[in-house]
């Protein structure tokens, strides 16, 4: 009986495994969300705009979270991507809240999810991203 | 005769006036001007030595500050937060302005007389400043914005006849007072492990001393205060705000390495006593802020410690570490109030935690502390200053905290000002609190950080639809003498003077001047953005004026408190600026 039940619990956790890799393989966000030239555009806005305070290399600073690896995951993983982009627009930068273009903070959020290890792809993120809170953020590939 | 006299009578006038011209621009400021300042100058970055934030001058007072208007106004650079403390020396204002830029200004007028640009302004031959290729990537771009960090540049000092400031590149630079020459640049600390400054110098026995920040990330190297050669910008000591292992003190942060070690920012300049002669400084909370996430629950010295330090040789004389083992984000870095009273030698100093400490500051001594009563994380024991962390309140990874205040605190770098005549205090608090959650941190090189926290600010309790407060506290004893309550956020440091009165500002652009006796409002006008900054009083030709700074952002009380609480105010995104008041001739 006991002997069962840890087959069925390690049959359990395989599943639960595959599922997982196959979720997360077919993720879009694995897939390529933003092209490399969006990342590109972006990493020069975000020195002009978010640098300052999210520091250099994205690592935060003071009360700016940081905004790569376990960091960004903590506060962000199985949240909406579209809530993390309408943030952007809505809140950032703190001090000039929506002062940038939406064709920007597109760019900005293809740089942040290509620093966090996400893949680049051929379509680029475009604003209805904002409109759809069906993509959670899950842990890059 | 009359004709013959003439020209030589002219030429007189003539030579007088460019005398006074000369003089105006050259008194040098000596030690013994900074301890005992002119009234009608502002020579430190809280007017004196002891950090007061009090103007002497008693021409504006209660009976007839209602007739007070603008004599002028000045915008200042657009490029980030503005936290601006002017100075004013012989009829002239000297304006810091976010990234790196200094103006001086005619403190009557208004007129430009010179301006600092980095990388533009005229350089001596021998001073060596920092250049783009140098910086490389760790160069902030030239366009890009001063928001809650690098690039913020709160106070500069005036010495001999220079100005002195530090820069968001963490090097220290001497300027010309007469015409705004760089005459040298000392290169500090390496930005690209995160250091900068924001918090300028103070003169004290005649050294430079300035304390960094940026201490966040795990590194081989931990924050300090540094002293300099005011002629040559030499530095002369470092002194470690974190202790090292294998030192004195080293023990508190249990078996981390030195690497692992992060936090002790000095972001707020200090206060200088002549008859100790010892310097007094703050130090920030341990980096990663939660003590589960920097995986020591050592006391970590010395961070959230006021520092009394040798200005000549920086050996630490003593230290009273306010928090020890802080787990909240709650600095004790600022401002530092020296004032003798009741035969104390004492220091004041107000943390995040709204906690009015009194020190004896000779021997560090604790003598008294006052829980202003908003806070939920400790309990205090008045008796013996020493702090508990409430049962439920030491964050856990992953785990909700409703605590009061927020991580921004009720108390920031908006200095507190002193009433001599009252024996009261001013103190501009925020009441907020959040609901935060603590995260992980990666303990590699260059990870660390603060640690990521899910936050959400919500009111206090305590304060229905109020967001700022000027507490009147009598001292030593911390008795509330009366409280202004306001919707908006209390966005400047206060000033005090010797007219009775209290100055100060908020987020909702309104500048005001309060009865310093009754906290009655007695007048006020707005502004073109917030409030922001340090009001300061001066006077020239006899008459008294005050400034008030007003700019954007400013960590997180000007930005995030504000957008989350107080939804229905709205300020303009530019406006920073200097607003120069006083009364009808």
């Amino acid at each position: 009986m006991r002997n069962n039940l840890f087959l069925l619990s390690i049959g359990i956790m395989s599943l639960t495994l595959s599922l997982k890799l196959v979720a997360q393989t077919d993720h879009p966000m694995h897939l390529g969300i933003f092209t490399t030239e969006q990342a590109n555009r972006g990493e020069a806005a975000y020195r002009s705009n978010c640098a300052s305070c999210h520091a250099n290399d994205l690592r935060g600073n003071s009360n700016s979270p940081g905004l790569v690896g376990m960091s960004f995951l903590f506060l962000w993983e199985q949240r909406p991507l579209a809530e993390l982009f309408n943030t952007m627009r809505v809140e950032m930068p703190t001090d000039r809240p929506g002062s940038l273009s939406t064709a920007t903070y597109l760019d900005l959020l293809a740089f942040i999810l290509q620093q966090n290890g996400y893949p680049a792809g051929d379509n680029g993120l475009s604003a209805t991203i904002g409109d759809v809170p069906s993509i959670l953020i899950v842990a890059p590939p | 005769m009359r004709t013959r006299l003439l020209p030589a009578f002219l030429c007189l006038v003539l030579s007088c006036l460019e005398s006074i011209a000369q003089v105006s621009l050259r008194d040098a400021v000596t030690d013994e001007l900074l301890q005992s300042p002119p009234p009608e100058s502002w020579l430190s970055w809280r007017g004196g030595p002891d950090a007061w934030g009090y103007s002497p001058l008693d021409q504006i007072n209660r009976d007839n500050v209602d007739e007070l208007r603008l004599v002028w106004s000045w915008a200042m650079d657009d490029t980030g937060s503005g936290e601006a403390a002017p100075l004013v020396h012989d009829g002239i204002i000297f304006l810091p302005n976010p990234r790196g830029v200094i103006q001086a200004l005619d403190a009557k007028t208004g007129d430009l007389l010179w301006e600092y640009r980095p990388g533009l302004t005229a350089v001596a031959d021998e001073a060596n400043p920092i250049t783009a290729d140098e910086l490389g990537d760790s160069a902030m771009s030239a366009t890009a914005y001063a928001g809650v960090g690098r690039g913020v540049q709160k106070n500069i000092a005036l010495f001999s006849d220079r100005i002195f400031a530090a820069t968001e590149n963490a090097s220290i630079i001497a300027l010309d007072a007469n015409d705004g020459t760089l005459i040298w640049e000392q290169r500090v600390a390496d930005p690209a492990l995160g250091y900068h400054y924001t918090a300028g110098p103070i003169v004290a026995n005649g050294v430079l001393v300035t304390g960094i920040t940026g201490c966040t990330r795990y590194k081989d190297d931990v924050c300090f205060i540094t002293g300099h050669n005011p002629d040559t910008g030499e530095e002369l000591w470092r002194t470690s705000t974190v202790a090292r292992p294998g030192e004195p003190g080293g023990d508190s942060w249990g078996d981390l390495p030195l690497r692992f070690r992060a936090g002790g920012d000095a972001w707020v300049a200090g206060s200088y006593d002549a008859e100790t002669n010892l310097v007094y400084w703050g130090t920030a909370q341990a980096k990663p802020w939660a003590r589960v996430v920097r995986r020591t629950d050592g006391a970590a010295l010395y961070t959230n410690s006021t520092l009394a330090l040798d200005p000549d040789t920086g050996d630490m004389v003593w230290y009273y570490q306010h928090l020890p083992g802080e787990s909240h984000d709650m600095d004790e870095v600022f401002e530092n109030v020296l004032i003798n009273i009741d035969g104390n030698r004492s220091l004041f100093k107000i943390g995040k935690l709204g906690i009015l400490w009194q020190i004896n500051r000779e021997t560090g001594e604790y003598i008294h502390a006052t829980d202003l009563g908003y806070q939920n994380i400790v309990d205090l024991d008045p008796d013996t200053g020493n702090v508990r962390y409430r049962d439920g309140m030491i964050p856990r990874i992953g785990e909700q905290l409703n605590m009061c205040p927020s991580t921004s605190g009720f108390k920031s770098w908006r200095a507190m000002s002193y009433a001599p005549e009252l024996s009261l205090l001013y103190i501009p608090m925020t009441l907020n609190c959040e609901l935060a959650t603590f995260g992980p941190v990666e303990q590699v090189l260059g990870g660390g950080g603060e640690g990521p926290v899910r936050r959400i600010n919500i009111p206090h309790p305590d304060a229905g639809d109020d967001l700022g407060e000027i507490l009147a506290v009598s001292i030593p004893d911390g008795e509330v003498k009366w409280r202004y309550r306001s919707r908006p956020t209390v966005n400047t440091a206060t000033l005090t003077t010797g007219g009775g009165l209290v100055f100060a500002g908020d987020w909702d652009r309104y500048v005001y001047a309060l009865d310093a006796a009754t906290g009655e409002k007695l007048w006020q006008t707005r502004v073109t953005t917030s409030a922001q900054g340090f009001p300061i009083s001066y006077a020239v030709d006899g008459k008294q004026y005050i400034a008030i700074p007003a700019a954007t952002s400013g960590a997180s009380w000007a930005s995030m408190v504000p957008r989350d609480l107080s939804p229905e105010l709205s300020r303009p995104r530019n406006g920073n600026s200097l607003h120069v008041f006083a009364l009808p001739d």
